[in-house]
């Protein structure tokens, strides 16, 4: 008797703790950066405007939408899928900054895991600091999946909705496998959906979804375009090729979730993932230098992706016509000479 | 008596096979071209894109080619470069898209096809099945296109020295479409 009312004491805690949690957890709201937008943008709003489930969640995120003069495509450039792929972040930094657009549309979403900018993994910054002409500026450094505190636990194995294409459990946090999302789903999974919304509902032409992977990985400094996009991928290649900067070129693969794949394949879009190069991703991270790393410096990685969005903006003019005209931004001599420093606000 | 007969019919054989191996070698590739894929890797998108959006030379390509595409074909344009993803694609292995590659260039040069070997993809499209694919297409093509970052062993020198080829080395990848094109000029 006295066993059993302990268990259910016990029991009662549990289940106390965990509605805690579980509330802690749905209202922690959304991380807030420091990103001044420039004379380009025409609207700011949250992604939960898009799938209302996710507003004042950890994984809400700001919105930057930039219109141009004359009419065009929407282009929708996402940095910060996974919180630690620095150089993604940084360029759709200075896309918000800086870019003016001439004609089309630019939608851009710097941080689009925001509870994954929210904790760095081990051995790594969580910020990194850049000299502007107004001041030194910090930009997280976060990690590559939801943060456990806003998503927990983990499954022992996640199945991805709608195709059951199984992952490994911790993939549940992970932006990058869970699209196109369920409404219904885990927070990631929302996200995901909100993101799907947001393509369908303003039309978006072409999707770029900007990543780093470890200097050593195959992945790096290459485009990966979704099957119907490769002659996209391909004039980039070339057209990058000519103006000095080599990125290899790749199809999505079958594996499921992925946002180059699941937009490919469920929307209109063309939709592209860009690698770069980031020593922070690599096998062994100790004492790797994510901003000044002499290999892969973040100058340089930025440059790249800006340099290749333009150039599959670009394509997608060519080939599918309509133009998405951007000004403004730096070019790659210019952010090697002066650092991105000099181009933020 | 009939010993003889198989002599005379085996030299004449080879005196034919000689004069048409001459023949195909000093033929300058010419249209209509075929373009196809020995590895299914994406470099046949990037040599697609320029000879045909960069250069207009209006030359199909069929990834997966195949003897009966080869029709009324005088050039055939084999860009070089295994993918495991894009074999997976495919839905092939590399044993299947080896044979696949033997059949149609044996096939090119039964019909005195002239053969254009192209490899644009660098280091990291040597190697393995890449060089499997290389040592296939070399004997039967009579010209290499080849970008200089997957010819860092000179592999190439040595099968067009071997192989009575014309290699054309060109520095980067935006070079290799405009050399191809000088080609049927």
């Amino acid at each position: 008797m006295r066993g059993s009312h302990c268990r259910i004491l016990g029991f009662s805690l549990v289940v106390l703790f965990a509605a805690v949690v579980s509330v802690a957890a749905a209202s922690r709201p959304p991380a807030a950066h420091d990103i001044r937008p420039g004379a380009g943008l025409s609207e700011e709003v949250w992604l939960s405007e898009y799938f209302p489930a996710i507003a004042g969640t950890a994984v809400d995120t700001k919105v930057y939408v930039m219109n141009g003069s004359k009419p065009g495509p929407t282009a929708l450039i996402l940095g910060g899928t996974h919180g630690d792929e620095i150089a993604g972040i940084m360029a759709a930094v200075l896309l918000v900054e800086r870019a003016v657009v001439d004609s089309g549309r630019l939608i851009v979403i710097p941080h689009t895991n925001n509870s994954a900018s929210t904790y760095a993994g081990p051995g790594l910054p969580t910020r990194i600091e850049m000299r502007t002409p107004s001041g030194l500026r910090y930009f997280a450094y976060g990690s590559r999946r939801t943060n456990p505190i806003d998503q927990e636990p983990d499954p022992e194995a996640f199945f991805h909705y709608p195709t059951g294409y199984k992952w490994p459990g911790e993939e549940a946090r992970n932006l990058d496998r869970v699209h196109p999302g369920k409404p219904d789903g885990n927070l990631t999974q929302q996200l995901a959906h909100a993101l799907f919304q947001l393509i369908t509902v303003e039309e978006v032409g072409i999707a770029i979804d900007l990543h780093e992977a470890g200097p050593g990985s195959r992945l790096a400094y290459m485009i990966i375009a979704s099957p119907k996009s490769t002659d996209l991928g391909a004039l980039a290649v070339v057209n990058l090729e000519t103006n000095g900067v080599r990125m290899q070129l790749e199809q999505s693969s079958s594996d499921r979730g992925l946002s180059h794949r699941e937009w490919g394949d469920r929307t209109p879009a063309d939709a592209f993932v860009v690698e770069t190069a980031n020593p922070g991703q690599a096998r062994d991270v100790t004492g790797a230098d994510v901003v000044n790393d002499p290999a892969n410096p973040l100058n340089y990685r930025v440059g790249i992706q800006l340099a290749t969005v333009q150039a599959l903006l670009e394509a997608y003019a060519d080939i599918r016509g309509g133009t998405v005209g951007i000004s403004g931004l730096p070019t790659m001599a210019e952010l090697k000479t002066n650092g991105i420093g000099a181009y933020l606000r | 008596m009939v010993k003889k007969a198989v002599v005379v019919a085996l030299s004449c054989t080879f005196i034919v096979g000689v004069f048409l191996g001459v023949g195909s070698a000093s033929e300058k590739p010419a249209m209509p071209a075929l373009l196809t894929s020995a590895g299914q890797s994406t470099d046949i998108l990037i040599v697609n894109v320029m000879l045909n959006r960069k250069l207009d030379m209006k030359i199909p390509s069929v990834a997966l080619a195949k003897a009966e595409d080869l029709t009324g074909i005088k050039t055939l344009i084999v860009v070089v470069g295994l993918s495991n993803k894009g074999l997976g694609s495919a839905g092939l292995d590399l044993n299947a898209e080896t044979a696949r590659v033997k059949s149609l260039v044996e096939y090119a040069k039964q019909q005195g096809i002239t053969v254009v070997l192209v490899h644009t993809g660098g280091a990291q499209r040597r190697g393995g099945g890449s060089d499997q694919l290389i040592s296939l297409v070399a004997p039967v093509a009579e010209y290499y296109v080849v970008v200089k970052a997957g010819n860092a062993d000179k592999l190439f020198d040595k099968l067009a020295a071997a192989n009575k080829a014309q290699l054309v080395e060109v520095e980067t990848l935006a070079d290799a479409g405009p050399a191809i094109q000088k080609l049927f000029q």
